[in-house]
């Protein structure tokens, strides 16, 4: 909310500040209410007077220039040189002096333009950064002081606080209820603005009926006639205060009822009182689908929730939010009703919220207003708009309070204070404190009972009071001290530990770790995936309906994702067109799903591999061997043995249907390893081997760590034997290293493929394998014997399931 | 006679092991003089011609000078061998201005940096790390922590909505009324994850994270609370630094602080980071509202407690100095690389 000082300056004496800003933003952001941002249009235009030409001659250098003698006031005159076209002998003008900062840190300094001495410059609205445009000079009326700082003629001589209220200080949403806790911050008076209306003998009700059908939505409602006023501009001074909190001018008595709010916090409404039908004004709840025109002309389909004010034909305002088209304040009204009443705060909040209507007024009721003052506040506006546009104002005002609000008594120790503030809280400060807030208080024994004012909606419990006494006194005062923990620490969450874990051992392999949004666009992720129902089988479930988001930031990312392959291969493209030819990313992170009635979050791990190797000594590994070979110390990483890679079909959409495969983890399917599709790749012009491997992490890792069993070395030496096989060249070599280890049974110890040869010294199709197997026995040397054994038993096994014949 | 013979013996071999070029050529001398059938061996033989009376000073002759040719000979093996492995290395030289490998290490997310350095902080403290789901049941995250729906508390938050009674989280908060509703106090849990707004510019992500700490004892203060955080603070961000606590408001404590530390960068003196006032705002803080006791159903005020919480992203910008929010989603490799 914007404050102006010399308003606020009304209520409480805050004239000290005026020089220093600073040291009361300091007091207000101490005491909960931030100050955000100072503006000091004073400061902003010092050495910026008020000038008269008496002289205007021709630049004797220059055609397009002028030579201007001005007088600054207090005798002195100055010679300007001057661009614009616009200004006279006579006029009245704004003169920057030297010494003169305007915006855009353009300082005014003496000078010569074109060997003739210049002391200052005549400005445009536009170069003072008032106006967006200018027309050459501002002209000023002749009535103008010479030598008065323009921001004294201009009424800037102010400065504005931007100010946080958080939404439990309603109390603060104007400049009389800052006033009231800047004196219980400052120990000062607070002065009230002035009533002073006389009434005319007639009755407002013999003009204008009042009924409330909800007085729970509408616990409070005054209104008073006005007959014969004079609808024109406002007067300078209140144009004045509203522009300097940044609100416009629209006519005087809208103007009045919208300062009354800035200066109370009580929303007011004024209606063209020959607009509303019947003489009567009725406060009730809307009719479902009824329709209403607000005065910024938008149109409203009710739902049946709100509060309206109404005639006996139609509704004329939304209780609390916006008035209608059809009984607004216009040139040509003559009669008002002035309407000030109290809103239930959700009900406002609620229809303000449902139809988008977001006002000044609004914002007040839903946070509360001060139902103890409805009548005066209005009774305020009723003076103000006298002074401003005549009239007569009818006695007998209307005041429907059917049930006074209180508020309840709030007990308080003082030990509470002392235990939860820790340090010693002090009775007498207490007392000085709550009376300070307007409070009730009562000593019973050694506890309180403490009646909060009925403007302070947030005072309900003990502990409200609690952070009075320590905002009050100042959390500066609030000491350090640890927390005595007498139980043992809980455990912590084993998946946070476990993806901690693998970030290590990732990191370690060389990938760096993703993040990226749980948001993905839907037509995207669609494409990329494919048909959603075969993921199932590679252990990635993907539902097919996503969760989709009912308001998307964007249509680029309206659904939670149900992968993370499509986003990290989103992040490889646009590293690999910033100049990143080579990389590799991780992520670990949920992917979600729709279930009939619940959402589901699942972990997932992603990984992808992109660029060849360059430069001298490279390895020329193929890319997805690189990303298995860290599948397989990830397995071994996480004490897991049974992993394999078996084909299954079809393959991922995306995926490069010769090079992909699933990871199967102790007799289930939990993921893919593949390159990415050709297509994917020259589409995105990517012109480097991509690898994507994403693995259900909740079957990956299982809830509880695998304990590490130390198995005894072998006391004997390992024996290694080289075979050399030929076999079809389509066949995979991974069948004939199953044969080998199962032959070897508990005397395998590795097997390592050394050698392949496809070539002229073969018949075509068919390879030459050589592979080394290494044996080890726990309780014995092996011997010739067995190994011939185990060597004959290998050969078969592996002709006979893969048809290879051993090479001779 | 003999004695003088054995003297030729035993100058020509000095001579010899002298002479040598390389390692090879010494031992050949060696076994020239010194081996089965090498000229020592052969001067021994002599020593049967001898009369008896000469033969033991002889033989003493003999293997004195034997002595004193392999003490020589092993020294000149010595240097030989040290020069030829000298000579080997310099021929062996690698250039070590070539690098082999072009493969670089992993790096961390700073996210995930900055979140793993919070979370150990607070384990020493004793807290728990918690986590919980992104989408969220209204009642979870706002309800339950004294957010009731038409309340201007809930402007505070833009929300995104799945369906009518579920969101995504917009802070971490609703892992403090899981842990309540499921474990038995006294408490100390440290909460994080990924949270949602349904706001994006240059300061703000639609999906950035949260870490959050909360405390349930039998006493706890606001002291409490400030000490715990100026210790994290101290360990964050550098010791000397200082905690400031500003009143505040937030539905889920009461009282609220918004926490500022002394700006890490200037140390207080004021810098652009601090925007000149030597005080950054890294989150907010206050002790449980007795009215989250209540709905968690926890008996208050036999239990009472504190909670904080930072944003991840804005403690890495304070940390490291990012200059641009928008860089955490990207993945950018050149960003990841510098941390």
């Amino acid at each position: 909310m914007k404050i102006s000082l010399k308003w606020l300056n009304d209520f409480v004496d805050v004239a000290e500040f005026f020089e220093n800003p600073i040291a009361l933003a300091d007091i207000l952001t101490k005491a909960g209410l931030e100050v955000e941002e100072i503006t000091n249009r004073a400061k902003d235009f010092q050495n910026v007077v008020v000038g008269h030409i008496t002289v205007k001659d021709k630049h004797p250098n220059a055609d397009k220039l002028s030579l201007c003698q001005v007088d600054i006031g207090h005798g002195k005159i100055e010679q300007i040189v001057c661009g614009a076209q616009n200004h006279k002998q006579g006029d009245k003008v704004i003169v920057a002096l030297p010494g003169a900062v305007l915006p855009g840190n353009f300082a005014i300094k003496k000078s010569k333009i074109r060997d003739v001495e210049s002391n200052g410059m005549l400005c445009s609205l536009k170069e003072l950064g008032l106006a967006t445009v200018s027309e050459g000079l501002e002209i000023l009326p002749q009535a103008a002081t010479v030598g008065m700082s323009y921001s004294e003629f201009a009424g800037y001589n102010d400065v504005n606080f931007e100010l946080k209220v958080t939404p439990n200080r309603a109390d603060c949403l104007s400049h009389y209820g800052l006033a009231r806790e800047i004196g219980c911050l400052l120990n000062k008076k607070i002065k009230k603005p002035t009533v002073q209306t006389e009434f005319s003998k007639e009755l407002t009700s013999s003009k204008i009926k009042l009924t409330v059908e909800n007085s729970e939505l509408c616990p409070r409602y005054c209104g008073r006639y006005i007959s014969g006023v004079k609808i024109s501009e406002s007067p300078a001074w209140l144009k004045k205060s509203l522009e300097s909190v940044g609100m416009n001018s629209i006519n005087n008595v809208v103007d009045v009822t919208n300062y009354v709010m800035l200066e109370m916090g009580q929303p007011l409404h004024a209606f063209d009182a020959d607009l509303i039908a019947g003489h009567e004004i009725v406060v009730r709840t809307a009719k479902a689908s009824e329709k209403f025109k607000t005065l910024k002309d938008q149109d409203l389909n009710l739902t049946g929730e709100e509060l309206l004010i109404c005639d006996s034909e139609k509704a004329v305002a939304m209780a609390g939010v916006i008035g209608g088209l059809n009984s607004g304040v216009s040139l040509i009204t003559k009669n008002i009703f002035i309407e000030s009443a109290n809103f239930q705060a959700m009900s406002v909040r609620k229809s303000s919220r449902s139809h988008g209507v977001e006002t000044d007024s609004a914002y007040r009721f839903s946070r509360g207003v001060d139902p103890s003052q409805t009548q005066e506040i209005m009774d305020r506006a009723v003076y103000l708009i006298q002074q401003v546009a005549g009239g007569t104002a009818f006695a007998g005002h209307h005041d429907i309070y059917p049930k006074p609000i209180t508020k309840k008594p709030v007990h308080i120790n003082m030990q509470t204070i002392t235990d939860r503030l820790g340090y010693v809280a002090d009775a007498k400060l207490f007392e000085q404190y709550m009376q300070g807030l307007d409070c009730k208080l009562e000593k019973i024994g050694s506890d309180y009972s403490v009646t909060p004012p009925l403007f302070r909606f947030d005072l309900e419990r003990d502990m409200d009071l609690v952070e009075e006494y320590a905002r009050l006194k100042g959390y500066e005062h609030i000491t350090e001290t640890l927390p005595v923990f007498a139980k043992e620490p809980a455990k912590h969450d084993a998946k946070y530990l476990n993806q901690t874990k693998l970030s290590e051992f990732f990191r370690a392999e060389g990938f760096s770790r993703a993040f990226n949004y749980a948001f993905a666009n839907e037509t995207t992720e669609n494409a990329f995936l494919g048909d959603a129902s075969l993921y199932d089988k590679w252990g990635l479930g993907v539902s097919k309906e996503p969760v989709k988001l009912k308001n998307p930031l964007s249509e680029e990312i309206n659904i939670m994702r149900r992968c993370l392959s499509n986003l990290l291969w989103r992040n490889v493209c646009e590293n690999f067109h910033s100049g990143n030819s080579s990389g590799q990313l991780f992520e670990m992170g949920s992917v979600f799903s729709k279930g009939s009635a619940e959402f589901g979050e699942h972990q997932r791990l992603c990984l992808t591999m992109w660029g060849e190797p360059f430069g001298l000594y490279s390895e020329q590994t193929p890319l997805i061997y690189k990303m298995k070979s860290v599948l397989e110390k990830l397995f071994s990483f996480l004490q897991i043995s049974a992993a394999t890679f078996q084909d299954v079909q079809p393959t991922p959409a995306f995926l490069h249907k010769g090079q992909c495969t699933s990871l199967f983890v102790e007799g289930k399917t939990i993921g893919f390893l593949g390159s990415m599709h050709p297509v994917l790749l020259n589409n995105s012009k990517i012109r480097v081997p991509v690898v994507m491997c994403e693995i259900n992490l909740d079957m990956l890792i299982p809830d509880q760590a695998r304990p590490v069993k130390f198995k005894s070395l072998s006391g004997f030496q390992p024996v290694d034997r080289d075979f050399a096989f030929v076999m079809d060249a389509k066949k995979p070599v991974g069948d004939l290293l199953k044969e080998l280890k199962k032959a070897a049974g508990s005397n395998f110890k590795d097997s390592t493929v050394f050698d392949i040869y496809e070539g002229d010294k073969l018949p075509l199709g068919q390879k030459s394998v050589a592979v080394r197997l290494s044996l080890h026995s726990f309780d014995q040397a092996l011997t010739e014997d067995m190994i011939k054994i185990i060597s004959e038993k290998a050969i078969a096994g592996i002709m006979k399931t893969t048809g290879a014949q051993l090479r001779q | 006679m003999s004695n003088t013979k054995l003297n030729d013996i035993k100058e020509s071999a000095l001579k010899d092991f002298q002479k040598a070029a390389n390692s090879t050529e010494l031992y050949n001398f060696k076994v020239q003089y010194l081996g089965k059938s090498g000229a020592l061996t052969e001067a021994m033989k002599l020593m049967a011609s001898l009369p008896k009376e000469e033969k033991p000073l002889f033989g003493k002759l003999v293997n004195e000078v034997k002595a004193e040719l392999e003490t020589v000979y092993a020294e000149a093996e010595s240097n030989l061998k040290n020069k030829e492995i000298e000579s080997q290395m310099l021929s062996e030289k690698i250039d070590l201005t070539l690098s082999a490998s072009t493969t670089e290490r992993g790096h961390e997310h700073p996210i995930y940096k900055v979140t793993h350095e919070i979370f150990s902080i607070m384990a020493r403290l004793g807290y728990a790390l918690r986590t919980g789901p992104m989408i969220e049941k209204d009642y979870y995250n706002f309800e339950a922590l004294n957010i009731p729906k038409n309340h201007p508390a809930r402007d505070m938050q833009d929300t995104f909505f799945v369906d009518e009674t579920h969101v995504l989280r917009t802070h971490t908060s609703p892992i403090q009324i899981h842990s309540l509703e499921n474990e038995k106090p006294p408490l100390r849990i440290i909460g994080t994850g990924p949270v949602f707004r349904c706001d994006s510019d240059i300061s703000h992500l639609p999906n950035f994270h949260q870490i959050e700490g909360m405390c349930v004892d039998e006493k706890v203060s606001m002291a409490d609370l400030k000490g715990t955080i100026s210790f994290f603070v101290r360990e964050f961000f550098g010791p000397g630094l200082k905690t400031r606590f500003r009143p505040s408001f937030f539905p889920f404590t009461e009282p609220s602080a918004e926490v500022d530390c002394s700006c890490p960068i200037c140390k207080g003196s004021g810098c652009s980071l601090c925007k000149q006032s030597g005080w950054i705002e890294i989150g907010g803080c206050g002790l449980i509202n007795p009215k989250v006791f209540e709905f968690a159903k926890v008996e208050y005020p036999k239990w009472q407690g504190f909670a904080f919480g930072f944003g991840v992203e804005r403690m890495a910008i304070i940390k490291y100095g990012v200059d641009d929010i928008r860089h955490f989603p990207k993945n950018d490799v050149r960003f990841l690389k510098q941390f």
